[in-house]
């Protein structure tokens, strides 16, 4: 009798345990002053973001935020939805940036990054070239006179057919000659899993973003052949794409939207908001930590910024096929 | 530093009561979290982390440790008790758990599954810290032709559910893959029957299927037959915990399960699926009551529980290793390192040992927390079947709808797992076994990607599959695990016949 | 069976013969489409790796067409055992019966379809609530007011439990005004 009334009471208290653990997460979220989209699943780039400016607007106490992520059709269904709920509203904000930008444009999207209020681009990822450490490619003039003679013969590993990295892969070759359509393009999901392969040397040359590979690049996994950037990144001893010739470049931004239908005022109150993150200190040091580039633009720069990019990618991607 | 050393390093690292109760905290937190229906490991992981930000480091990994084994339990919870698996990992878990939960042995099969998540765990954290750099060598030189052989062996299993006629099987089989190809083709970014709809984009969600399949067909057939069904549910039969035998049925699998799942884990494409897979249809082979498959045996509870957990602990050799995460936990756990400005990969063991084999000895930490915590609560669990059956199943259709549509906040999604309901009802009237349609899900897609990068690297050549040494192995043995047993079959019965033949003459 | 008279099994026999032959033409007719799909597709994806996004789509069409075409055989022979509802009593099975039993099974067929239509408009309370309610009554519960009452308890709890605890919030419903 005893040993049964002590397991019960045992389980009781496992049970409590469970509920007063469960109170202290339900301590952390009250009723929050802005509700972030990351229209993706978490992990991400879009999920990394907003949870980054999230943190920050918690840490320099400029209000409190929830962050709901809303995956699917990349990026469409999280903007469509912001967009239908929260049209005028002066406390929600969505992530987006280059990857939405192309994967509207394959998908025929009919909701796009020109249907909210832009706010500010925030930051930028650059796009490096590598092949494993092994290669008998040892420098970018290699593998252009490998994919002038057969190109084919060149498989590049990446992520998703469409994406930032087919993209970097489509505007080398067109730079040098070569049809963008015949690009041997073999797409992985998710940087794990193209990472290995390149580094497994499954495939000729991979694409990937700088601060995903830089581990790899530094622990000499991988030899690196150029960066995506226009000029030099200050601080990185990579050569650009530019300068070696090859005339093509792409940075993978993203940044924040408010929703349409706002007044001028609370566009204001926005861009006030998003200028005070990005000036903060914890705001840096998540830049930092991330390897992000501060490429902080505000207002109607970046509007017409978006516009520019929208033209671009679309011309790239109709060359590379994808988009006809 | 020496593995041994470095591991009781870890230890004398991990082991303070600060520490020990952070792991409490993250195993009860994460079990809480991993029980309710479509928050899978990745998730509770992602929720989680800003309690950890304020910890030091080593903190917060055990609680991450925690959390992560928490999760993984907590979905096959839901599996076993209300055939709702929150993952794709636990989905087999529901195909002979459930079974035992209804047969009045829901505790065992929790037991079992905690005990085996346990021993595997454990092996598995032994392995990570004896041969990471070794098996993650092996691990980089699978190429997209040896994963390809690796589905097809995957495929093979599904002879283990195809139930009792071979076409009904298959035609859920194709079913499964069909539903597969639903969404935008990775390689050539074309929508495939999509029918311009924006949600199928991305294709369809196993966790939809399965639980659409298991648990809202179920409800639907049950309730066609009530009143035949009207005692089938039994909350606890016979004693509550694992009987002696069914601990002398469970211990061989969890060792092979463990054994199973590590390399899978540790492939960067291989993921925790497809060795569930494999160790239920092996177990099943190595049953001495095959006929108690699809009934509740608990084989095959215990074997793929043990597996899913080695598979997940698997995960963090090229994570550690390399910094490369496979799966979206593991990409979660990577971006919680870089918040510490930690960068995993090949200098992480050099440049921070304290932190590495902290880590490794609080992943064993937590997976004691687990056994501690979830053994006595198995008991509490089960009782949830003694609830009667009108407020079951309609908890159970709640609990179904939050899950699914707590995946992507998706009205669409909760659609489609009406269709799946009725599908999944319309399969059982017609005895049309519904496991191989999600094993079909699962395996498909995977299967034809890989096909596909293999003679896209090949530039077409479809001798690439013969060719390469690691996928010619896994093909033959793929081969022999489809005409083996027919054949030793043949030969058993004959003999039997001869020996009858024998005695009536 | 063994209390079964003739004149009983006939109807029953040519109704589990209808039913599986409708589940076999489904299964050739979804083999079609999916093969159709694969057609739309078109054939200028695979120029340097032979196999393009069509092939699948092919290939499993061909094979659901031909699995359902082998099953319509088993459903003509009458061999596939096809049965919308039953009873422990078989032979008792009465047409009003069988009936009743599968207008239970539309009830809860109908509650899964109220969740996924009123769960955005009404919330997720309410469209659980009603789920949870239309599901007791079908499996037989009569105390409909307290059935309400608990199933609006129990969801009651999830969404505050998901949306305060957990921080993901659950639809709180747009016709009550609220965001």
């Amino acid at each position: 009798m005893t040993t049964i009334l002590r397991s019960t009471r045992m389980k009781a208290a496992a049970a409590g345990l469970m509920m007063a653990t469960l109170m202290i997460g339900a301590n952390r979220v009250q009723a929050a002053d802005y509700e972030i989209m990351a229209p993706a699943a978490p992990g991400g780039g879009y999920d990394r973001t907003s949870r980054a400016v999230e943190q920050v607007l918690k840490q320099d106490k400029l209000g409190t935020a929830t962050v709901i992520n809303v995956g699917g059709a990349g990026g469409a269904i999280g903007l469509a939805q912001f967009i239908r709920n929260r049209s005028g509203s002066d406390n929600a904000m969505i992530v987006g940036g280059f990857g939405m930008i192309a994967s509207f444009a394959t998908n025929k999207s009919k909701v796009t990054l020109a249907d909210v209020t832009p706010i500010a681009r925030l930051m930028s990822e650059y796009s490096v070239v590598v092949v494993p450490k092994d290669s008998p490619i040892k420098t970018l003039a290699d593998l252009v006179a490998q994919l002038k003679k057969n190109t084919n013969g060149v498989s590049w590993a990446g992520g998703s057919a469409g994406g930032t990295d087919h993209i970097l892969a489509g505007s080398i070759a067109k730079a040098i000659g070569v049809d963008p359509k015949q690009v041997n393009y073999v797409a992985f999901s998710g940087g794990g899993d193209s990472l290995a392969a390149i580094i497994g040397g499954q495939v000729t040359v991979g694409v990937g973003g700088f601060s995903e590979l830089a581990d790899q690049i530094k622990a000499g996994n991988l030899r690196v052949l150029a960066i995506s950037s226009d000029k030099r990144v200050p601080g990185v001893d990579i050569p650009t794409l530019k300068e070696q010739g090859v005339d093509a470049s792409l940075s993978n931004w993203r940044g924040i939207a408010a929703p349409p239908g706002i007044t001028p005022a609370q566009r204001q109150a926005y861009l006030d908001l998003i200028a005070k993150v990005v000036a903060s200190k914890s705001w840096k040091d998540i830049l930092q930590t991330n390897g992000w580039n501060d490429e902080y633009l505000a207002g109607d720069d970046f509007k017409t910024y978006i516009a520019n990019e929208t033209t671009r990618i679309t011309e790239i991607l109709t060359q590379l096929g994808l988009v006809k | 530093m020496d593995v041994f050393d470095g591991l009781m390093h870890g230890f004398a690292v991990a082991l303070t009561a600060g520490n020990l109760l952070w792991a409490l905290v993250g195993v009860t937190l994460g079990t809480a979290v991993g029980v309710l229906p479509g928050i899978g490991p990745a998730l509770t992981v992602a929720l989680l982390m800003p309690l950890t930000a304020k910890l030091e480091p080593i903190g917060a990994f055990i609680m991450f440790g925690g959390i992560y084994y928490g999760a993984m339990y907590g979905s096959s919870t839901t599996s076993i008790l209300l055939n709702t698996p929150g993952e794709n990992s636990s989905v087999v878990t529901a195909i002979e758990g459930n079974q035992m939960a209804k047969r009045g042995r829901g505790a065992a099969a929790l037991a079992t599954a905690a005990i085996g998540s346990f021993v595997a765990g454990t092996l598995a954290t032994f392995a990570l810290a004896l041969f990471a750099p070794s098996v993650v060598t092996l691990a980089l030189k699978f190429g997209p032709a040896d994963y390809f052989a690796l589905m097809v062996l995957a495929f093979t299993t599904v002879a283990a559910v195809l139930g009792t006629s071979l076409l009904r099987g298959l035609a859920s089989l194709f079913l499964g893959i069909a539903i597969g190809l639903v969404g935008i083709d990775m390689q050539t970014g074309q929508a495939r029957m999509a029918l311009d709809i924006p949600y199928l984009l991305d294709g369809i969600e196993v966790v939809i299927l399965a639980v659409g399949l298991f648990a809202v067909g179920e409800t639907l057939f049950v309730v066609s037959r009530q009143k035949l069904l009207a005692d089938q549910i039994i909350p606890i039969k016979g004693q509550i915990w694992m009987t002696k035998d069914e601990w002398r049925r469970s211990w061989k699998p969890w060792l092979r399960g463990s054994v199973i799942g590590f390399p899978f884990g540790a492939l960067p494409a291989g993921g925790a699926e497809i060795p569930t897979f494999l160790s239920y249809s092996l177990e099943r082979r190595l049953s001495k009551n095959p006929e108690e498959f699809g009934k509740g045996a608990i084989e095959g509870v215990a074997g793929p529980e043990a597996t899913n957990n080695s598979a997940v602990t698997g995960v963090l050799v090229p994570l550690l290793t390399l910094g490369l995460p496979t799966s979206a936990t593991a990409a979660i756990m990577l971006a919680a390192f870089q918040q510490y400005g930690l960068h995993p990969g090949p200098l992480l063991f050099q440049s921070n040992p304290d932190l590495v084999w902290g880590l490794i000895a609080s992943l064993y930490i937590g997976n004691v927390m687990l056994l501690v915590l979830n053994l006595p609560l198995a008991g509490v669990w089960v009782r949830l079947l003694a609830i009667p059956r009108p407020y079951l199943y309609a908890g159970i259709l709640v609990f179904a709808g939050l899950g699914v549509y707590s995946l992507h906040a998706s009205v669409f999604d909760l659609g489609t797992l009406c269709l799946f309901g009725v599908l999944g009802y319309v399969m059982r009237c017609a005895e049309i076994p519904v496991s191989p349609a999600i094993l079909g899900l699962i395996l498909g897609p995977m299967a034809e990607q890989q096909f596909r990068r293999a003679l896209a690297i090949s530039q077409g050549d479809p001798t690439v599959f013969l060719t390469r040494p690691i996928s010619a192995t896994i093909l033959t043995i793929a081969l022999i695990a489809l005409v083996a047993p027919p054949l030793v079959e043949y030969y058993r019965s004959r003999r039997r016949r001869c020996v009858f033949d024998q005695a009536s003459s | 069976m063994i209390g079964e008279t003739e004149r009983d099994a006939e109807p029953r026999l040519s109704q589990k013969k209808v039913s599986a032959t409708v589940i076999s033409v489904a299964l050739v007719a979804f083999g079609l489409f999916v093969a159709h799909q694969g057609y739309l597709i078109g054939q200028d994806q695979s120029s340097y790796a032979r196999v393009g996004p069509q092939v699948f789509p092919y290939m499993v069409g061909a094979g659901l067409v031909i699995v359902g075409v082998l099953l319509s055989i088993d459903a003509l022979k009458g061999t596939w055992p096809v049965m919308w509802a039953e009873t422990a009593d078989e032979h008792a099975l009465s047409r009003p019966a069988y009936w009743r039993q599968l207008s239970n099974v539309g009830l809860v067929a109908l509650g899964l379809v109220v969740n996924a239509f009123l769960i955005a408009p009404l919330g997720f309370v309410v469209s659980s609530t009603l789920m949870f309610a239309l599901t007791t009554r079908a499996f037989g519960s009569r105390r409909i007011p307290f059935d309400l009452a608990v199933g609006a308890m129990f969801s009651g709890f999830i969404f505050l439990c998901f949306t305060y605890a957990l921080g993901l919030p659950l639809p709180s419903g747009t016709i009550w005004g609220a965001r």
